[in-house]
Protein backbone atom coordinates (compact mmCIF):
# COMPACT_ATOMS: atom_id res chain seq x y z
CA UNK A 1 0.00 0.00 0.00
CA UNK A 2 1.37 3.29 -0.76
CA UNK A 3 1.86 5.65 2.05
CA UNK A 4 -0.23 9.24 2.58
CA UNK A 5 3.90 10.59 3.11
CA UNK A 6 5.17 8.73 -0.12
CA UNK A 7 1.87 10.56 -1.96
CA UNK A 8 2.68 13.95 -0.30
CA UNK A 9 6.54 13.48 -1.63
CA UNK A 10 5.45 12.50 -5.14
CA UNK A 11 3.92 15.76 -5.10
CA UNK A 12 6.36 17.68 -4.21
CA UNK A 13 8.95 16.26 -5.98
CA UNK A 14 6.72 16.92 -9.20
CA UNK A 15 6.06 20.54 -7.88
CA UNK A 16 9.45 21.32 -7.06
CA UNK A 17 10.09 19.64 -11.30
CA UNK A 18 7.57 22.05 -12.78
CA UNK A 19 8.48 25.20 -11.14
CA UNK A 20 12.39 24.77 -12.16
CA UNK A 21 11.89 23.65 -15.13
CA UNK A 22 9.85 26.84 -16.09
CA UNK A 23 12.64 29.13 -14.14
CA UNK A 24 15.05 27.42 -16.61
CA UNK A 25 13.29 27.48 -19.54
CA UNK A 26 12.78 31.36 -18.80
CA UNK A 27 16.21 32.13 -18.28
CA UNK A 28 17.50 30.10 -21.00
CA UNK A 29 14.83 32.07 -22.94
CA UNK A 30 16.47 34.80 -22.55
CA UNK A 31 19.99 33.96 -23.57
CA UNK A 32 18.42 32.72 -26.93
CA UNK A 33 16.40 35.35 -27.97
CA UNK A 34 19.34 37.67 -27.66
CA UNK A 35 21.60 35.38 -29.32
CA UNK A 36 19.01 34.58 -32.22
CA UNK A 37 17.67 38.19 -32.87
CA UNK A 38 21.20 39.69 -32.25
CA UNK A 39 23.09 37.38 -34.61
CA UNK A 40 20.38 38.74 -37.08
CA UNK A 41 21.08 42.22 -36.88
CA UNK A 42 24.70 41.48 -36.32
CA UNK A 43 25.01 39.19 -39.92
CA UNK A 44 23.08 41.90 -41.44
CA UNK A 45 25.41 44.96 -40.51
CA UNK A 46 28.91 42.88 -40.16
CA UNK A 47 32.08 44.88 -38.76
CA UNK A 48 29.79 48.06 -39.16
CA UNK A 49 28.02 47.18 -36.03
CA UNK A 50 31.16 48.41 -34.08
CA UNK A 51 31.71 51.01 -35.78
CA UNK A 52 28.95 52.38 -37.22
CA UNK A 53 26.13 54.80 -35.86
CA UNK A 54 22.61 54.12 -35.19
CA UNK A 55 20.12 54.18 -38.15
CA UNK A 56 17.87 57.05 -38.58
CA UNK A 57 14.03 56.67 -38.46
CA UNK A 58 13.90 57.28 -41.92
CA UNK A 59 15.78 54.13 -42.89
CA UNK A 60 14.09 51.13 -44.21
CA UNK A 61 16.61 48.51 -42.80
CA UNK A 62 17.82 48.13 -39.42
CA UNK A 63 21.47 49.43 -40.97
CA UNK A 64 23.78 51.07 -38.86
CA UNK A 65 26.46 50.30 -35.30
CA UNK A 66 26.63 51.05 -31.90
CA UNK A 67 30.58 52.56 -32.38
CA UNK A 68 30.11 55.91 -30.19
CA UNK A 69 28.01 54.36 -27.48
CA UNK A 70 30.46 51.40 -27.30
CA UNK A 71 33.30 53.64 -27.08
CA UNK A 72 31.56 55.91 -24.50
CA UNK A 73 30.53 52.73 -22.25
CA UNK A 74 34.04 51.65 -22.16
CA UNK A 75 35.43 55.08 -21.56
CA UNK A 76 33.12 55.68 -18.49
CA UNK A 77 33.40 52.88 -17.11
CA UNK A 78 36.82 51.98 -17.12
CA UNK A 79 37.58 55.72 -15.84
CA UNK A 80 35.26 54.81 -12.79
CA UNK A 81 36.96 51.32 -11.73
CA UNK A 82 40.10 53.55 -12.23
CA UNK A 83 39.59 55.27 -9.27
CA UNK A 84 37.60 52.83 -7.32
CA UNK A 85 40.34 50.16 -7.19
CA UNK A 86 42.71 51.74 -5.36
CA UNK A 87 40.19 53.13 -3.10
CA UNK A 88 38.74 49.79 -2.87
CA UNK A 89 41.97 48.26 -2.24
CA UNK A 90 43.08 50.24 0.63
CA UNK A 91 39.90 50.58 2.52
CA UNK A 92 39.07 47.09 1.52
CA UNK A 93 42.37 45.95 3.22
CA UNK A 94 41.61 48.88 6.14
CA UNK A 95 38.05 47.41 7.13
CA UNK A 96 39.38 44.14 7.45
CA UNK A 97 42.94 45.06 9.16
CA UNK A 98 41.05 46.66 11.92
CA UNK A 99 38.05 44.75 12.26
CA UNK A 100 36.01 44.79 15.51
CA UNK A 101 36.60 48.44 15.79
CA UNK A 102 33.91 51.55 16.50
CA UNK A 103 35.40 53.49 12.97
CA UNK A 104 35.91 50.82 11.11
CA UNK A 105 32.31 50.39 11.36
CA UNK A 106 31.26 53.82 10.89
CA UNK A 107 32.97 53.62 7.59
CA UNK A 108 31.46 50.39 7.01
CA UNK A 109 27.95 51.94 7.15
CA UNK A 110 28.60 54.86 5.34
CA UNK A 111 29.57 52.08 2.48
CA UNK A 112 26.72 50.33 2.91
CA UNK A 113 24.52 53.73 3.14
CA UNK A 114 25.76 54.31 -0.92
CA UNK A 115 24.88 50.86 -1.67
CA UNK A 116 21.39 51.10 -0.96
CA UNK A 117 21.32 54.78 -3.28
CA UNK A 118 18.51 53.95 -6.10
CA UNK A 119 20.55 54.41 -9.37
CA UNK A 120 18.22 56.46 -10.66
CA UNK A 121 18.94 58.43 -7.50
CA UNK A 122 22.57 59.21 -8.29
CA UNK A 123 21.40 60.16 -11.81
CA UNK A 124 19.71 62.94 -10.07
CA UNK A 125 22.36 63.88 -7.68
CA UNK A 126 25.51 64.22 -10.18
CA UNK A 127 23.28 65.94 -12.64
CA UNK A 128 22.43 68.69 -9.91
CA UNK A 129 26.39 68.62 -8.69
CA UNK A 130 28.13 68.21 -12.19
CA UNK A 131 25.92 68.84 -14.99
CA UNK A 132 24.20 72.01 -14.11
CA UNK A 133 27.67 73.57 -13.43
CA UNK A 134 29.51 72.40 -16.16
CA UNK A 135 26.35 73.44 -18.53
CA UNK A 136 26.64 70.19 -19.85
CA UNK A 137 26.51 66.67 -20.25
CA UNK A 138 29.69 64.12 -20.22
CA UNK A 139 31.71 62.02 -20.20
CA UNK A 140 33.49 63.14 -16.92
CA UNK A 141 29.70 63.21 -15.29
CA UNK A 142 29.24 59.79 -16.74
CA UNK A 143 32.39 58.22 -15.32
CA UNK A 144 31.35 59.85 -11.45
CA UNK A 145 27.69 58.49 -11.97
CA UNK A 146 29.23 55.01 -12.38
CA UNK A 147 32.21 55.69 -9.65
CA UNK A 148 29.43 55.96 -7.20
CA UNK A 149 27.73 52.78 -8.45
CA UNK A 150 31.39 51.29 -8.60
CA UNK A 151 32.86 52.02 -4.99
CA UNK A 152 30.43 50.20 -2.88
CA UNK A 153 30.40 46.41 -5.29
CA UNK A 154 33.89 46.64 -5.40
CA UNK A 155 35.16 47.52 -1.92
CA UNK A 156 32.39 44.79 -1.01
CA UNK A 157 34.16 41.93 -3.16
CA UNK A 158 37.65 43.57 -2.24
CA UNK A 159 36.69 42.72 1.59
CA UNK A 160 35.58 39.33 0.92
CA UNK A 161 38.88 38.54 -0.95
CA UNK A 162 40.96 39.86 2.00
CA UNK A 163 39.39 38.25 4.93
CA UNK A 164 39.98 35.27 2.43
CA UNK A 165 43.72 35.08 3.42
CA UNK A 166 44.83 32.86 6.23
CA UNK A 167 45.98 34.61 8.86
CA UNK A 168 49.11 32.74 9.41
CA UNK A 169 50.41 34.84 6.20
CA UNK A 170 49.53 38.22 7.53
CA UNK A 171 51.58 36.84 10.86
CA UNK A 172 54.68 35.80 8.75
CA UNK A 173 54.38 38.77 6.84
CA UNK A 174 54.32 40.86 10.49
CA UNK A 175 56.88 38.56 12.02
CA UNK A 176 59.43 39.65 9.27
CA UNK A 177 58.96 43.34 10.53
CA UNK A 178 57.04 44.47 7.70
CA UNK A 179 54.26 47.64 8.65
CA UNK A 180 50.86 47.61 7.29
CA UNK A 181 51.51 49.11 4.22
CA UNK A 182 54.40 46.24 3.40
CA UNK A 183 52.40 43.45 4.51
CA UNK A 184 49.53 45.07 1.82
CA UNK A 185 51.87 45.57 -1.21
CA UNK A 186 53.94 42.99 -0.16
CA UNK A 187 52.29 40.17 0.83
CA UNK A 188 48.32 40.88 0.92
CA UNK A 189 48.35 41.64 -2.78
CA UNK A 190 50.44 38.85 -4.14
CA UNK A 191 48.17 36.84 -2.64
CA UNK A 192 44.87 38.00 -3.55
CA UNK A 193 46.09 39.08 -6.91
CA UNK A 194 43.42 36.81 -9.37
CA UNK A 195 41.06 37.30 -6.36
CA UNK A 196 41.25 41.07 -6.82
CA UNK A 197 41.76 40.88 -10.83
CA UNK A 198 38.22 38.40 -11.00
CA UNK A 199 36.41 40.88 -8.39
CA UNK A 200 37.57 43.85 -10.42
CA UNK A 201 36.18 42.48 -13.90
CA UNK A 202 33.21 41.39 -12.57
CA UNK A 203 32.44 44.89 -10.91
CA UNK A 204 33.51 46.36 -14.49
CA UNK A 205 30.66 44.02 -16.03
CA UNK A 206 27.79 45.01 -13.59
CA UNK A 207 29.16 48.51 -13.90
CA UNK A 208 29.04 49.05 -17.56
CA UNK A 209 25.10 47.17 -17.40
CA UNK A 210 23.76 50.31 -15.42
CA UNK A 211 21.73 52.08 -17.17
CA UNK A 212 19.50 54.55 -14.92
CA UNK A 213 22.87 56.39 -13.17
CA UNK A 214 23.88 57.52 -16.48
CA UNK A 215 20.89 58.34 -17.85
CA UNK A 216 20.88 61.91 -17.15
CA UNK A 217 24.44 63.16 -16.71
CA UNK A 218 26.41 60.84 -20.23
CA UNK A 219 24.14 62.96 -22.85
CA UNK A 220 22.86 61.48 -25.82
CA UNK A 221 25.50 61.79 -28.71
CA UNK A 222 24.52 58.77 -30.45
CA UNK A 223 26.46 59.89 -34.01
CA UNK A 224 29.18 60.84 -33.35
CA UNK A 225 32.98 60.01 -31.08
CA UNK A 226 33.59 62.68 -28.67
CA UNK A 227 36.73 61.01 -26.07
CA UNK A 228 37.15 64.48 -24.72
CA UNK A 229 35.80 64.18 -20.65
CA UNK A 230 33.79 67.43 -20.92
CA UNK A 231 31.65 66.49 -24.23
CA UNK A 232 28.45 64.69 -23.72
CA UNK A 233 28.72 60.76 -25.15
CA UNK A 234 26.18 58.22 -24.75
CA UNK A 235 27.06 54.21 -23.39
CA UNK A 236 25.25 51.02 -25.07
CA UNK A 237 22.93 51.16 -22.39
CA UNK A 238 21.53 54.66 -23.05
CA UNK A 239 21.65 53.78 -26.59
CA UNK A 240 18.98 50.51 -25.95
CA UNK A 241 16.89 52.53 -23.93
CA UNK A 242 16.86 54.98 -26.53
CA UNK A 243 16.09 52.89 -29.10
CA UNK A 244 13.48 50.75 -27.17
CA UNK A 245 11.46 53.94 -26.34
CA UNK A 246 11.25 54.98 -30.27
CA UNK A 247 8.57 54.52 -31.76
CA UNK A 248 10.16 53.87 -35.49
CA UNK A 249 10.37 50.19 -36.23
CA UNK A 250 14.01 50.16 -37.60
CA UNK A 251 15.18 51.94 -34.78
CA UNK A 252 13.52 49.61 -32.02
CA UNK A 253 14.56 46.95 -34.58
CA UNK A 254 18.38 47.92 -34.54
CA UNK A 255 18.01 47.75 -30.59
CA UNK A 256 18.83 44.21 -30.76
CA UNK A 257 22.26 44.89 -32.25
CA UNK A 258 23.03 46.50 -29.57
CA UNK A 259 21.53 44.52 -27.13
CA UNK A 260 23.82 41.80 -28.43
CA UNK A 261 27.08 43.80 -27.99
CA UNK A 262 26.44 44.71 -24.91
CA UNK A 263 25.66 40.80 -24.29
CA UNK A 264 28.83 39.85 -25.68
CA UNK A 265 30.95 42.48 -23.52
CA UNK A 266 29.13 41.29 -20.27
CA UNK A 267 30.15 37.64 -20.97
CA UNK A 268 33.50 38.39 -21.90
CA UNK A 269 34.04 39.95 -18.56
CA UNK A 270 32.04 37.43 -16.98
CA UNK A 271 34.09 34.01 -18.49
CA UNK A 272 37.31 36.41 -17.26
CA UNK A 273 36.51 36.89 -14.02
CA UNK A 274 35.42 33.51 -13.52
CA UNK A 275 38.96 32.13 -15.43
CA UNK A 276 41.16 34.04 -13.36
CA UNK A 277 39.80 32.98 -10.18
CA UNK A 278 40.38 29.37 -11.51
CA UNK A 279 44.18 29.69 -10.99
CA UNK A 280 43.88 30.92 -7.56
CA UNK A 281 46.45 30.08 -5.48
CA UNK B 1 46.57 43.73 15.36
CA UNK B 2 50.07 46.47 16.71
CA UNK B 3 52.42 46.53 14.88
CA UNK B 4 55.36 44.27 16.01
CA UNK B 5 58.33 46.01 14.70
CA UNK B 6 58.17 50.08 14.51
CA UNK B 7 58.24 51.17 10.87
CA UNK B 8 57.18 54.65 11.43
CA UNK B 9 57.66 56.00 7.84
CA UNK B 10 55.74 53.92 6.28
CA UNK B 11 52.91 53.30 8.68
CA UNK B 12 52.56 57.27 8.68
CA UNK B 13 51.96 56.73 4.60
CA UNK B 14 49.66 53.99 5.24
CA UNK B 15 47.55 56.40 7.81
CA UNK B 16 47.44 59.45 5.22
CA UNK B 17 46.57 56.86 2.47
CA UNK B 18 43.58 55.10 4.57
CA UNK B 19 42.73 58.53 5.71
CA UNK B 20 42.65 60.25 2.35
CA UNK B 21 40.46 57.18 0.97
CA UNK B 22 38.05 57.67 4.02
CA UNK B 23 37.65 61.58 3.55
CA UNK B 24 36.73 60.87 -0.45
CA UNK B 25 33.72 58.54 0.41
CA UNK B 26 32.57 60.30 3.02
CA UNK B 27 33.12 63.64 1.18
CA UNK B 28 30.72 61.58 -1.79
CA UNK B 29 28.75 60.60 0.76
CA UNK B 30 27.79 63.49 2.69
CA UNK B 31 27.69 65.70 -0.66
CA UNK B 32 24.93 62.88 -2.24
CA UNK B 33 22.85 63.45 0.98
CA UNK B 34 23.09 66.62 0.79
CA UNK B 35 22.03 67.11 -2.58
CA UNK B 36 18.91 64.94 -1.88
CA UNK B 37 18.18 66.97 1.86
CA UNK B 38 18.71 70.41 0.62
CA UNK B 39 16.99 69.73 -2.83
CA UNK B 40 14.05 67.98 -1.62
CA UNK B 41 13.07 70.41 1.40
CA UNK B 42 11.68 73.12 -0.70
CA UNK B 43 8.73 70.91 -1.46
CA UNK B 44 8.32 68.87 2.09
CA UNK B 45 8.49 72.47 3.47
CA UNK B 46 6.36 74.14 0.68
CA UNK B 47 3.01 74.94 1.97
CA UNK B 48 0.85 74.66 -0.62
CA UNK B 49 1.05 71.47 -2.21
CA UNK B 50 0.44 68.44 -0.72
CA UNK B 51 3.17 65.54 -1.78
CA UNK B 52 0.53 62.89 -0.60
CA UNK B 53 -2.45 63.18 -2.22
CA UNK B 54 -3.25 61.29 -5.58
CA UNK B 55 -3.58 64.57 -7.81
CA UNK B 56 -0.28 64.68 -10.13
CA UNK B 57 -0.63 67.69 -12.34
CA UNK B 58 2.45 70.43 -12.34
CA UNK B 59 0.58 72.94 -14.74
CA UNK B 60 -1.68 73.06 -11.87
CA UNK B 61 0.82 73.18 -8.91
CA UNK B 62 -0.76 69.82 -7.84
CA UNK B 63 2.39 67.38 -7.31
CA UNK B 64 0.68 64.19 -5.13
CA UNK B 65 3.01 61.02 -4.65
CA UNK B 66 0.63 58.63 -3.43
CA UNK B 67 0.17 56.91 -6.85
CA UNK B 68 3.84 56.41 -7.57
CA UNK B 69 4.86 55.28 -4.44
CA UNK B 70 1.75 52.98 -4.63
CA UNK B 71 2.73 52.09 -7.76
CA UNK B 72 6.25 51.00 -6.34
CA UNK B 73 5.15 49.32 -3.40
CA UNK B 74 2.57 47.25 -5.50
CA UNK B 75 4.97 46.10 -8.11
CA UNK B 76 7.47 44.82 -5.58
CA UNK B 77 4.42 42.87 -3.61
CA UNK B 78 3.25 41.58 -6.71
CA UNK B 79 6.87 40.45 -7.61
CA UNK B 80 8.58 39.29 -4.57
CA UNK B 81 6.56 36.14 -4.21
CA UNK B 82 6.79 34.95 -7.56
CA UNK B 83 10.59 35.31 -7.54
CA UNK B 84 10.03 33.12 -4.58
CA UNK B 85 8.01 30.25 -5.78
CA UNK B 86 10.44 30.20 -8.70
CA UNK B 87 14.01 30.69 -7.17
CA UNK B 88 13.53 28.24 -4.22
CA UNK B 89 13.11 25.07 -6.35
CA UNK B 90 14.69 26.68 -8.90
CA UNK B 91 18.17 26.10 -5.66
CA UNK B 92 16.59 22.96 -4.64
CA UNK B 93 16.87 21.52 -8.27
CA UNK B 94 20.36 22.61 -8.91
CA UNK B 95 21.96 21.50 -5.22
CA UNK B 96 19.67 18.38 -4.89
CA UNK B 97 19.29 16.97 -7.96
CA UNK B 98 21.81 18.15 -11.00
CA UNK B 99 24.75 16.44 -9.96
CA UNK B 100 28.44 17.12 -11.03
CA UNK B 101 29.50 19.03 -13.95
CA UNK B 102 25.80 19.78 -15.00
CA UNK B 103 25.30 21.79 -11.43
CA UNK B 104 28.47 23.13 -12.28
CA UNK B 105 26.97 24.52 -15.33
CA UNK B 106 23.67 25.88 -13.67
CA UNK B 107 25.23 27.40 -11.18
CA UNK B 108 27.60 29.38 -13.47
CA UNK B 109 24.23 30.22 -15.82
CA UNK B 110 22.49 31.46 -12.76
CA UNK B 111 25.01 33.58 -11.92
CA UNK B 112 25.51 34.80 -15.40
CA UNK B 113 21.83 35.51 -15.39
CA UNK B 114 21.57 37.48 -12.20
CA UNK B 115 24.48 39.86 -13.46
CA UNK B 116 23.18 40.26 -16.62
CA UNK B 117 21.79 44.34 -17.47
CA UNK B 118 18.68 44.69 -16.55
CA UNK B 119 18.04 47.06 -19.37
CA UNK B 120 18.50 44.15 -21.97
CA UNK B 121 16.00 42.27 -20.29
CA UNK B 122 13.96 45.26 -19.89
CA UNK B 123 14.54 45.36 -24.04
CA UNK B 124 13.00 41.44 -24.48
CA UNK B 125 10.18 42.59 -21.97
CA UNK B 126 9.58 45.21 -24.66
CA UNK B 127 9.94 43.12 -28.15
CA UNK B 128 7.98 39.90 -27.38
CA UNK B 129 7.91 39.01 -23.52
CA UNK B 130 5.23 41.55 -22.51
CA UNK B 131 2.70 40.11 -25.65
CA UNK B 132 3.41 36.74 -24.84
CA UNK B 133 2.16 37.38 -21.18
CA UNK B 134 -0.55 39.46 -22.22
CA UNK B 135 -1.38 36.54 -23.99
CA UNK B 136 -0.75 33.54 -22.40
CA UNK B 137 -0.94 34.51 -18.89
CA UNK B 138 -2.62 37.81 -18.23
CA UNK B 139 -5.48 36.92 -20.43
CA UNK B 140 -6.29 33.77 -19.42
CA UNK B 141 -6.62 34.97 -15.73
CA UNK B 142 -9.13 38.26 -16.54
CA UNK B 143 -10.84 35.19 -18.53
CA UNK B 144 -11.58 32.42 -15.65
CA UNK B 145 -10.79 35.02 -12.39
CA UNK B 146 -12.31 37.70 -12.98
CA UNK B 147 -14.35 37.51 -9.86
CA UNK B 148 -10.94 38.08 -8.35
CA UNK B 149 -10.53 42.07 -8.11
CA UNK B 150 -7.12 41.79 -9.46
CA UNK B 151 -7.52 40.25 -12.11
CA UNK B 152 -11.32 42.13 -13.17
CA UNK B 153 -10.24 44.07 -15.92
CA UNK B 154 -8.90 43.16 -19.44
CA UNK B 155 -5.49 43.75 -20.54
CA UNK B 156 -5.97 46.44 -23.00
CA UNK B 157 -1.71 46.61 -24.03
CA UNK B 158 1.02 44.65 -23.20
CA UNK B 159 2.23 47.02 -20.80
CA UNK B 160 0.79 47.53 -17.30
CA UNK B 161 1.61 47.15 -13.98
CA UNK B 162 1.02 43.36 -13.72
CA UNK B 163 3.66 42.91 -17.06
CA UNK B 164 6.10 45.03 -14.95
CA UNK B 165 6.11 43.00 -12.16
CA UNK B 166 6.40 39.71 -13.85
CA UNK B 167 9.42 40.69 -15.93
CA UNK B 168 10.85 42.47 -12.80
CA UNK B 169 10.39 39.27 -11.23
CA UNK B 170 12.20 37.13 -14.53
CA UNK B 171 14.70 39.41 -13.92
CA UNK B 172 15.12 38.91 -10.46
CA UNK B 173 15.19 34.88 -10.43
CA UNK B 174 18.72 34.30 -10.99
CA UNK B 175 19.54 37.12 -8.22
CA UNK B 176 17.34 35.78 -5.45
CA UNK B 177 18.53 31.93 -6.53
CA UNK B 178 21.87 32.93 -6.12
CA UNK B 179 21.40 34.38 -2.51
CA UNK B 180 19.21 31.56 -1.57
CA UNK B 181 21.77 28.82 -2.58
CA UNK B 182 24.94 30.27 -1.04
CA UNK B 183 23.00 30.08 1.96
CA UNK B 184 21.75 26.93 1.50
CA UNK B 185 25.15 24.94 0.51
CA UNK B 186 26.47 26.35 3.82
CA UNK B 187 24.44 23.77 5.76
CA UNK B 188 26.81 21.53 7.44
CA UNK B 189 27.42 18.02 5.91
CA UNK B 190 26.97 16.49 9.16
CA UNK B 191 23.41 17.59 9.68
CA UNK B 192 22.22 16.69 6.47
CA UNK B 193 23.76 13.42 7.11
CA UNK B 194 21.65 13.50 10.32
CA UNK B 195 18.29 13.70 8.36
CA UNK B 196 19.28 11.20 5.53
CA UNK B 197 19.93 8.51 8.48
CA UNK B 198 16.61 8.97 9.67
CA UNK B 199 15.43 7.30 7.14
CA UNK B 200 13.80 10.72 5.32
CA UNK B 201 13.37 11.50 1.74
CA UNK B 202 15.35 13.64 -0.32
CA UNK B 203 12.24 16.30 -0.92
CA UNK B 204 11.45 15.90 3.26
CA UNK B 205 15.66 16.53 3.51
CA UNK B 206 15.21 19.50 1.23
CA UNK B 207 12.18 21.03 3.34
CA UNK B 208 14.19 20.48 6.74
CA UNK B 209 17.36 22.44 4.80
CA UNK B 210 14.93 25.25 3.87
CA UNK B 211 13.33 25.86 7.28
CA UNK B 212 17.17 25.84 8.36
CA UNK B 213 18.20 28.81 6.27
CA UNK B 214 14.94 31.08 7.09
CA UNK B 215 16.77 34.17 8.01
CA UNK B 216 18.96 34.07 4.69
CA UNK B 217 15.86 33.24 2.87
CA UNK B 218 14.19 36.77 4.58
CA UNK B 219 17.09 38.09 4.36
CA UNK B 220 17.08 37.34 -0.19
CA UNK B 221 13.61 38.82 0.38
CA UNK B 222 14.65 42.16 1.69
CA UNK B 223 17.49 42.30 -0.58
CA UNK B 224 15.63 41.31 -3.81
CA UNK B 225 12.84 43.92 -2.63
CA UNK B 226 15.06 46.85 -2.51
CA UNK B 227 16.39 45.80 -5.91
CA UNK B 228 13.16 45.86 -7.17
CA UNK B 229 11.83 48.89 -6.31
CA UNK B 230 14.68 51.13 -7.17
CA UNK B 231 15.32 49.01 -10.48
CA UNK B 232 14.52 51.87 -13.23
CA UNK B 233 14.62 51.04 -16.44
CA UNK B 234 12.15 47.82 -16.62
CA UNK B 235 9.52 49.68 -14.78
CA UNK B 236 9.52 52.60 -17.35
CA UNK B 237 9.35 50.70 -20.33
CA UNK B 238 6.58 48.15 -19.22
CA UNK B 239 4.53 49.64 -16.60
CA UNK B 240 2.58 52.18 -18.94
CA UNK B 241 3.09 54.97 -16.96
CA UNK B 242 -0.36 56.44 -16.60
CA UNK B 243 -1.28 58.36 -13.16
CA UNK B 244 -3.83 55.76 -12.24
CA UNK B 245 -4.60 53.92 -9.22
CA UNK B 246 -6.58 50.78 -9.61
CA UNK B 247 -7.08 47.28 -7.93
CA UNK B 248 -6.67 45.63 -11.11
CA UNK B 249 -3.26 44.53 -11.97
CA UNK B 250 -3.40 44.74 -15.43
CA UNK B 251 -3.96 48.90 -15.96
CA UNK B 252 -1.20 51.17 -16.65
CA UNK B 253 0.42 52.53 -13.58
CA UNK B 254 3.33 54.78 -12.45
CA UNK B 255 6.16 54.24 -9.97
CA UNK B 256 8.54 56.41 -8.63
CA UNK B 257 11.51 55.53 -10.76
CA UNK B 258 9.27 55.92 -13.70
CA UNK B 259 8.18 59.48 -12.55
CA UNK B 260 11.45 60.53 -12.19
CA UNK B 261 12.65 59.32 -15.70
CA UNK B 262 9.43 60.70 -17.63
CA UNK B 263 9.49 64.17 -15.58
CA UNK B 264 13.14 65.03 -15.14
CA UNK B 265 13.39 66.63 -18.68
CA UNK B 266 10.67 69.00 -17.15
CA UNK B 267 11.86 70.48 -14.09
CA UNK B 268 12.72 73.72 -15.80
CA UNK B 269 9.57 74.16 -16.82
CA UNK B 270 7.24 73.78 -13.73
CA UNK B 271 9.06 75.60 -10.02
CA UNK B 272 8.50 72.80 -8.00
CA UNK B 273 8.81 69.86 -9.93
CA UNK B 274 12.63 69.40 -9.67
CA UNK B 275 11.88 69.22 -5.41
CA UNK B 276 9.72 66.93 -5.53
CA UNK B 277 10.91 64.46 -7.75
CA UNK B 278 14.30 64.95 -5.04
CA UNK B 279 11.15 64.57 -2.77
CA UNK B 280 10.37 60.79 -4.84
CA UNK B 281 14.10 60.13 -4.92
CA UNK B 282 14.55 60.18 -1.35
CA UNK B 283 11.45 58.07 -0.57
CA UNK B 284 12.56 55.71 -2.52
CA UNK B 285 16.19 56.12 -0.82
CA UNK B 286 15.21 55.74 2.42
CA UNK B 287 12.86 52.78 2.00
CA UNK B 288 15.78 50.72 0.12
CA UNK B 289 18.29 51.88 2.88
CA UNK B 290 16.15 50.59 5.45
CA UNK B 291 15.63 47.16 3.68
CA UNK B 292 19.80 46.73 2.98
CA UNK B 293 19.97 47.41 6.76
CA UNK B 294 17.39 45.05 7.98
CA UNK B 295 19.01 42.67 5.31
CA UNK B 296 22.67 43.00 6.45
CA UNK B 297 21.34 42.66 9.67
CA UNK B 298 20.05 39.01 9.03
CA UNK B 299 22.40 37.97 7.43
CA UNK B 300 24.85 38.97 10.50
CA UNK B 301 22.86 36.49 12.89
CA UNK B 302 22.38 33.99 9.96
CA UNK B 303 26.74 33.91 10.19
CA UNK B 304 26.44 33.31 13.83
CA UNK B 305 24.00 30.83 13.52
CA UNK B 306 26.11 29.06 10.97
CA UNK B 307 29.71 29.90 13.04
CA UNK B 308 28.26 28.83 16.48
Amino acid sequence: MVSLRFIKVLAIRLTLAILSIISLAVILLIHVSILVNGLRIALLNGFNLLTGTPPLPTESMPLGGVGPSLVGSLLTSGLAILISTPVSIILGFFLVEHRGSRFVGLVRAAFQSLYGLPTITISLIVYTLLVIPMRTQSLLAGSISLLIVALPMELTYFENVFSSIPLTYKEAGYSIGLGRLGLLTRVVLGISKSGLASALTLTLARVMGETAPVLFTIGNALTSYHTSLFQPSSTITTLIFMLASSPFQVQFDFAWGAVLTLYLVYLFLFTASKLVRGVEL
Amino acid sequence: MPDLVPGRNSSTLYNVLVGLNIFFVLTILLLTLYVLISKSSTSIFAVNISLFSNKWSPENGEYGLLIPLVGSLLVSTLAIPIVLIFSIPLVIAIVEYARGSLSRILDVIVDLTAGLPTIIIAYIGLAFLSNWLKNWVEEPLNRFLNFIPLFSCKPLAGQNIGTAALILAISTVPFTTALIREAYKMIPRSLVEALYSIGLYKEEVAYMKISMIKPAIVSAILFSTSRVLTETTIVSLLAGNQFVMSSCIFTPMITIPSLIVNNYGYSTIYPLLDSVLFTSALILYTISLALNFAGLYLNKKLEVIAGG
